[in-house]
Parts: C-alpha cells; sequence; structure tokens
C-alpha cells in the first residue's frame, strides 16, 4: 500500500495538473474566506454601532431623570422630551431596543439568508414590523448573482476539481496504453481503481482542510470549535459523494471525454438543474403573494382602520370607560391622542398579524416543498448543512423574527402599561425594562 | 506450463480461434505464425483472462484462467506490440511500481540488476519513460518479467517496429530467459526471428492452427514456402 501511494504521490507532483489545481484553490479558498469574514465583521460593527446608540439615548436619560429625581433639574417643559413620561423611551425620537442576531462562530462559510433578513431590528412601540424589513440591503446585483463565500467554492467549483482530479483514472490508462500491463498483473483492476479513487478523496479533502485552517487562521474565523469538526463532516461527506460518482463513472469504461461529459452533465443537473426546477415547481405550486402585493394588502388595512375609526374608538371606551372625557373638557389632550392612537395600532396590529401569518404560511409551504427535493441533489443538501452551521438558514432567521415579536409584545405591553396608568418612570425602572433574550444559535 | 483445451473463440457467427491445442512446457518457445486475423492475438487474450473463451480451456501452470483470474497472472508476463509505461516514470520507477504491482518488493539494487540483466544501458535507468525508444520499454518490459519471477512470458508481436539490432538483443534476451527454464508464447509475423529463436513453430488461419511443428524440423526456406501454402 504505501509503494502504491508514494507512487501515486510521484504521479501527482510531476504533474503540472495538481500544483495547478492546489494554486487554484488556495486562492478560491482566501477569496471567499476574506469575503466571508468581511461580511461578519460589518454585520458586527453595524450590531455594535445600533448598541451604542441605544445605549448612549438611555444613558442620556437616565442621567437627565436622576437628575431631576435628585431635584437639580426641572423637567423638560414639552412631555415628549420629559424622561419621566415612557412614551418617550419607549414610543418615538430613538427610543426602542435592539433585538439583535450575533453571527455564529461560522457565519463567515456561507452567507445563506444572511443579504436578505436583517441581523438586528429596533424595537419600540408601533415598529410592528421590526426585523421583518432590511433596512440593510446588499447590492442587489450580489444578491442576485450570489455571494463568493466558501459555500459556493465548496458546493460549486470544489465538485468541478473533483472532477478534474478523478475523470479519467482508468480511461488515462486506456488512452496512454498501460491498461493492458496493468491488466496482465495479479490485481483486481476495479480495486486498484477503488484505491486511487480512495487516494485522492484522502489527499483532496486533506489539502482543502489544510487550505481551510490556514485561511481561517490568517483571517481571524474560529475553528477550535464543535462547528468546524461539523463542516469538514459535511465537506467530508459531499466531496466522497462526488468521487464515489466519478468512481461508478470509470468504472463503466468509457473514454476520458465521455467520462468528463457525464460527469459534468451530473455536476450541471445536481448543482444547477434540480435547484432550479425545484424553485420552479415551488414557485409555481405554492406561490407566495409578491412583495408589492402584501404592501398593499397592509396599506388596505391601515385604510380600512380609518375608515372604522369610530367603531374602534366606541369599543375602546366602551372597554375603558375611565378614560373617556366628558364632552365639557374641551379639545383633546396629547395622551387621548396616544390612547386613541394605541387603539388603532392594535386593531390594526390584529389584522396585520393574520395578513403576515398567512404570507408565512404560504412561504412556509414553498419552503417545506423545496426543502422536500433536497436529497434530490447533494449541491442543496449540502449548501443547507453549511447555512444550518453558519446559522445563516431560513430557520435560524425566522426563530428570530418570532423572539422579536415576543420581545416586541412585552416591551409595549411594558410602556403601554405604565402609560395607560399614568404612571412615571423612575431612574430604578431602567433596571426593569424588557431585555431581548438572544435566539439560540 | 501454457496449455489450452479445444479452445474456442466465437463473436456471433465469427470463428475468431477453433478448438485451438497447445502445451507449451517450461523452457519452450512457441511462436505462432499467421495473417493479420489468423487468431493469434486472440490466443494470447485468451490466457491474459482480457476474453472469455466460448469453448473450452485455457491454463496456465495447471490452472484453469477463468476460474483464476488474478492467480494465474502471478505466472505470466506479457509485452504487447507496442508496450507503453508511465511516460512522467523512470525505467527504474516503473519497474519498481509494476514489480509492486506484482506483489514483489525488491531494493533498489536489485530492480537495477533487473534492468541491466534486461539489456538496458545503465544511463536509461534513471531517465523518464517518454524519451525511451520502443527497444528500451521492451527491455523494462522484460525486467517486469524478471522482477515478476515469472514461469510464462505472452509476447505479441514484440519485435514489429524494431530496428534490426534491438530485434536481434531481444532475441538473445529470450534465449537467456529460455535457458532459464521460461516458457514463451510469441505471436509474430517474423519468420526469421520465429525459426532464430523458437523450440516450436505454429501457422494459423482464420482462427485455426493449421500447422504445429518442432522449429529445428524445417530450415527456413522450407518454413517460408510452409507458410505461404499454408495462409494463401
Amino acid at each position: 500500500m504505501l509503494h502504491f501511494i508514494q507512487f501515486e504521490i510521484k504521479n501527482l507532483l510531476r504533474s503540472p495538473f495538481f500544483g495547478i489545481l492546489s494554486i487554484l484553490l488556495l486562492v478560491f479558498i482566501l477569496f471567499a474566506a476574506y469575503n466571508g469574514k468581511k461580511r461578519v465583521d460589518n454585520q458586527l460593527l453595524a450590531i455594535e454601532t445600533v448598541k451604542k446608540t441605544e445605549q448612549e439615548f438611555y444613558d442620556n436619560h437616565k442621567i437627565l431623570l436622576d437628575s431631576i429625581e435628585k431635584g437639580l433639574r426641572k423637567s423638560p417643559p414639552q412631555w415628549f422630551k420629559n424622561p419621566e413620561n415612557p412614551l418617550p423611551l419607549g414610543a418615538f425620537r430613538g427610543a426602542g431596543s435592539y433585538a439583535i442576531l450575533p453571527p455564529a462562530l461560522l457565519s463567515a462559510i456561507s452567507t445563506g439568508q444572511s443579504d436578505i433578513f436583517p441581523t438586528y431590528a429596533k424595537v419600540a412601540i408601533g415598529n410592528t414590523n421590526a426585523g421583518k424589513d432590511n433596512d440593510n440591503f446588499e447590492n442587489p446585483f450580489s444578491t442576485a448573482i450570489g455571494q463568493f463565500d466558501l459555500a459556493f467554492v465548496l458546493g460549486f467549483i470544489f465538485p468541478l476539481l473533483i472532477i478534474a482530479f478523478s475523470y479519467n483514472l482508468l480511461s488515462a490508462e486506456r488512452e496512454q496504453g498501460t491498461l493492458r500491463l496493468l491488466l496482465s498483473m495479479p490485481l483486481n483492476i476495479n480495486v486498484l481503481l477503488a484505491k486511487k479513487i480512495v487516494f485522492r478523496y484522502l489527499l483532496l479533502f486533506g489539502l482543502i482542510i489544510f487550505l481551510l485552517i490556514i485561511s481561517f487562521l490568517l483571517f481571524g474565523i474560529s475553528l477550535t470549535n464543535f462547528d468546524f469538526v461539523s463542516f469538514i463532516l459535511v465537506l467530508g461527506a459531499y466531496s466522497f459523494f462526488w468521487f464515489l460518482l466519478a468512481f461508478m463513472v470509470n468504472l463503466l469504461a468509457k473514454s476520458s471525454a465521455t467520462n468528463a461529459m457525464i460527469l459534468l452533465g451530473s455536476w450541471l443537473f445536481f448543482a444547477f438543474i434540480i435547484p432550479s426546477t425545484v424553485n420552479m415547481l415551488a414557485g409555481s405550486l405554492y406561490p407566495v403573494p409578491s412583495r408589492v402585493e402584501f404592501v398593499t394588502a397592509q396599506r388596505e388595512i391601515d385604510k380600512q382602520a380609518e375608515t372604522e375609526k369610530e367603531k374602534i374608538l366606541v369599543d375602546f371606551y366602551a372597554k375603558n370607560p375611565q378614560f373617556k372625557r366628558p364632552a365639557t373638557e374641551g379639545e383633546k389632550t396629547w395622551k387621548d391622542w396616544w390612547r386613541e392612537g394605541f387603539a388603532e395600532d392594535n386593531y390594526v396590529l390584529q389584522l396585520k398579524n393574520k395578513l403576515q401569518k398567512q404570507y408565512a404560511e404560504q412561504a412556509q409551504a414553498q419552503r417545506n416543498f423545496a426543502n422536500s427535493f433536497q436529497y434530490f441533489s447533494p449541491t442543496i443538501l449540502f449548501q443547507n448543512k453549511l447555512n444550518k452551521i453558519a446559522a445563516t438558514d431560513t430557520e435560524t432567521y425566522l426563530s428570530f423574527q418570532n423572539s422579536i415579536e415576543v420581545f416586541e409584545r412585552k416591551w409595549t405591553a411594558y410602556f403601554e402599561t405604565k402609560f395607560m396608568k399614568d404612571e412615571k418612570l423612575t431612574v430604578k425602572d431602567f433596571e426593569s425594562f424588557p431585555k431581548y433574550a438572544s435566539v439560540q444559535r | 506450463m501454457l496449455k489450452t483445451k479445444d479452445l474456442s473463440k466465437e463473436y456471433g457467427n465469427f470463428v475468431a480461434l477453433n478448438a485451438l491445442n497447445l502445451d507449451i512446457k517450461s523452457g519452450d518457445i512457441y511462436c505462432l505464425l499467421g495473417a493479420n486475423g489468423a487468431g493469434k492475438s486472440t490466443t494470447i487474450n485468451l490466457f491474459l483472462g482480457f476474453i472469455e473463451p466460448t469453448k473450452g480451456k485455457v491454463e496456465i501452470n495447471n490452472l484453469d484462467v477463468s476460474q483464476h483470474p488474478i492467480a494465474t497472472k502471478e505466472y505470466i508476463a506479457y509485452i504487447p506490440e507496442n508496450l507503453m509505461l508511465y511516460p512522467n516514470f523512470t525505467g527504474l520507477e516503473n519497474l519498481e511500481y509494476f514489480a509492486g504491482l506484482a506483489n514483489k518488493k525488491y531494493p533498489k539494487t536489485q530492480l537495477i540488476s533487473f534492468l541491466q540483466e534486461a539489456g538496458l544501458q545503465a544511463d536509461a535507468h534513471q531517465k523518464r519513460v517518454s524519451a525511451y525508444s520502443k527497444g528500451m520499454r521492451q527491455k523494462v518490459g522484460i525486467a517486469i518479467a524478471l522482477a515478476k519471477n515469472a514461469k510464462a512470458l505472452l509476447l505479441d508481436e514484440p519485435t514489429s517496429g524494431l530496428d534490426p539490432q534491438a530485434s536481434n538483443e531481444f532475441s538473445n534476451l529470450l534465449l537467456q530467459l529460455q535457458a532459464k527454464g521460461m516458457a514463451t508464447l510469441m505471436a509474430t509475423h517474423d519468420i526469421f526471428r520465429a525459426k532464430q529463436i523458437a523450440t516450436h513453430i505454429g501457422i494459423m488461419k482464420q482462427g485455426n492452427l493449421l500447422k504445429s511443428f518442432k522449429a529445428d524440423e524445417l530450415s527456413l526456406q522450407e518454413l517460408e514456402n510452409l507458410y505461404l501454402e499454408t495462409i494463401k
């Protein structure tokens, strides 16, 4: 066996192909890892910035409130600047707390859905769409053509290198005339072919792990964690599939050109035809309303609320008679406007939630359909697994959205209740403001 | 060592080989003469197990090739008309690789002595095979046979395309191997070489072995006449 390995290594080292392949892989991996790291660094920077803004906002108000409580300053005459008022701290003018989905240890390996879904969202009373609209859009062109990340290099380019490395193991022997001599040796040619494939698999897999470790160390991506092990195992299984396919095609004993055609055709089939067909089918069988239709429907709800305003307020005052102003008391105060505003918002929120639920259910049905086909394409499966490891998969973002909704309800309940009860905020209250419980990555 | 019993090979209606009986013993050099398509290469391919017989049996060292396709190859070495080796490797490295495939491991000095015995000049041992002539590659083929410790040699027109000197050197090598007890089956068009080295000669036509005799029974001229008459 050692003799065979020595021969194979010598053979590869003397072929310029192996050197070119290694350099190409190195360049691709370094570039992809750099891209991934840059993307994650940008996310971290954005997160850091919003956290700082939030911190400054509440620190300033806390200091102001503290001086008011100690009698060092008077309450600001404008109600919307008064930190004793729950609304300025819970609803507007920079108020709100950020729900943040920090990048996972290996987020750099796969962009996944991170260019579509936001990784942080500001939660404040009335901000009913937090976490669903991404105000940090990527360049739409990049989103359309996909990112040059490690998932792309390993999922799409790496199989091509495997094919280039293994398509002609037996046919080349035939074409260069050594096959007859090989066949006259006391050996099973299929076993020899299997040895050659296994050797190339181990060599290429070892090379790629080495290159990944180098690039991770270079760009400071964590590799001493369980996620890295999972990443390597998934990569090992994925490359094994392509080598196994190459082995079976070699067994057909066709010419090198035919082998190359079959393998490239398979690559095209698994990496492009199946995914695009599944997407097309999912889109036709489970159509999700367009974004424009969705926004239009939301506006219709706003309109509906406007026309039903009177009824909404009648209902609100029927349930909360203490807020009903006698007609003799003159014009409405800002508090009346806000209470009525909350009543309208709650009505709108219920309808919008219903609409969003329908939209989300259709989108989920589409995803479920597409996911049920992932086992037909190792490339889709590989991409999904990498997204999962990088925590850039749809499920992670959806659970982030759900956690934002929970946080939104807590936040709204806290400040709205204080406002409705006409309670003043104290410095002590700052400690009990609802905190976002981060989603488990 | 090399034996066939009523060996036939048919491709549909075409009979490539018809009821061939051969018995080549250690130290024999059996030359098969015949025009193209006479069945010479088919016979060799059947010994190598590259094709399955339609009828009859092929035996190497009393082992049926069909039943023991790998074990029988331990006893044979094969040199095709145009022996090709790995061009990125030297003659020595090729020898080491093929010896290894035959489960034979030798120190470098021993491998060099095989190449020397096969007549490959010392300065060629470390040169890549891509720079070798056909004759030099044939010599590596003989060295592989020596390293395999083969008991029988299957040669498919090994001297075609060789210059007279290389052809003569090759013939001498075969005679040296014969002296060591090697059984050789050689398919050839070269009546002169056949007469020079063979112990036995067979003349084939359209899959049939029409004549089989000891080489010393006929002079070169008589052999040529018989050959021309037979294949007419």
